[in-house]
């Protein structure tokens, strides 16, 4: 186990290097390579056009469509930085953020814009120390929560909020079967469930279903 | 709910833990 001073003399390399990328123009991020090989690497930062903003990130999250872009499920040009959540701060304003990875939705609550994509394919993505979104997917960082909670819910809560009320419209008195325990959207549709209606959260894996019995959703 | 956190180079560990089904909660991403 290293002492505290051990660990923060330490750091310094750390800082030093990180003023020097920044003065360079560039960041660490993870790229899906051809053939699906995840690649840390040092590429050049983002430059934002009219209307985006850049956002220093703290902490991202994994979404099992980041799984899919590495597959080459979707027909997106490699490589890219995959990653749909991320918060972090406005480079230019130093605000705490969070960001939604809706893209171009639209106004209209039922269906999205024709221009609509998912941040991290073909957009670059939260896999890195920075990235640009448009300045209307920017929405503050709630501040009960820390980087890492931030980052873990704007996709699965968007999925499973649209997926409960937007379009089942569950009311008063229903019970919802929740598939899949344990994936993001199942504990983030579990939570949702309130004192008028109920969630059930089941898997076909033992010990993720009495881990979601157990009230671990 | 969140499964674990690991530092962003070490993302290919938690595609791994989601391929495998074993996580319970969000793979979450430390950067900073």
């Amino acid at each position: 186990m290293r002492s505290a001073a051990t660990s923060a003399s330490n750091r310094w390399p750390n800082r030093l290097a990180a003023a020097w990328r920044q003065a360079l123009g560039l960041m660490h991020a993870v790229l899906v390579r051809p053939h699906g090989e995840l690649s840390y690497e040092q590429v050049d930062d983002p430059r934002p056009g009219p209307g985006e903003v850049v956002i220093e990130l703290q902490a991202a999250s994994v979404n099992r469509r980041d799984v899919a872009v590495r597959r080459g499920v979707y027909p997106f040009p490699l490589p890219l930085i995959p990653g749909s959540d991320g918060a972090g701060t406005r480079r230019d304003t130093g605000e705490e953020i969070v960001i939604l990875p809706a893209l171009g939705w639209g106004e209209s609550e039922e269906v999205p814009r024709g221009d609509f994509r998912i941040l991290g394919g073909p957009d670059d993505g939260t896999y890195a120390e920075l990235v640009k979104v448009p300045e209307a997917n920017v929405y503050p960082k709630p501040c009960r929560f820390s980087w890492g909670e931030a980052a873990a819910f704007p996709l699965a809560a968007l999925t499973a909020y649209r997926a409960l009320f937007t379009v089942a419209m569950v009311r008063a008195g229903e019970t919802v079967l929740v598939l899949g325990a344990g994936s993001g959207v199942s504990c983030r549709g579990s939570r949702f469930s309130g004192r008028r209606w109920a969630a059930r959260a089941t898997s076909p894996h033992s010990s993720r279903r009495s881990t979601a019995e157990a009230g671990g959703r | 709910v969140i499964d674990s956190v690991r530092p962003l180079a070490e993302v290919a560990g938690a595609h791994a833990r989601m391929e495998a089904g074993v996580h319970f909660g969000k793979l979450v991403l430390g950067i900073a």
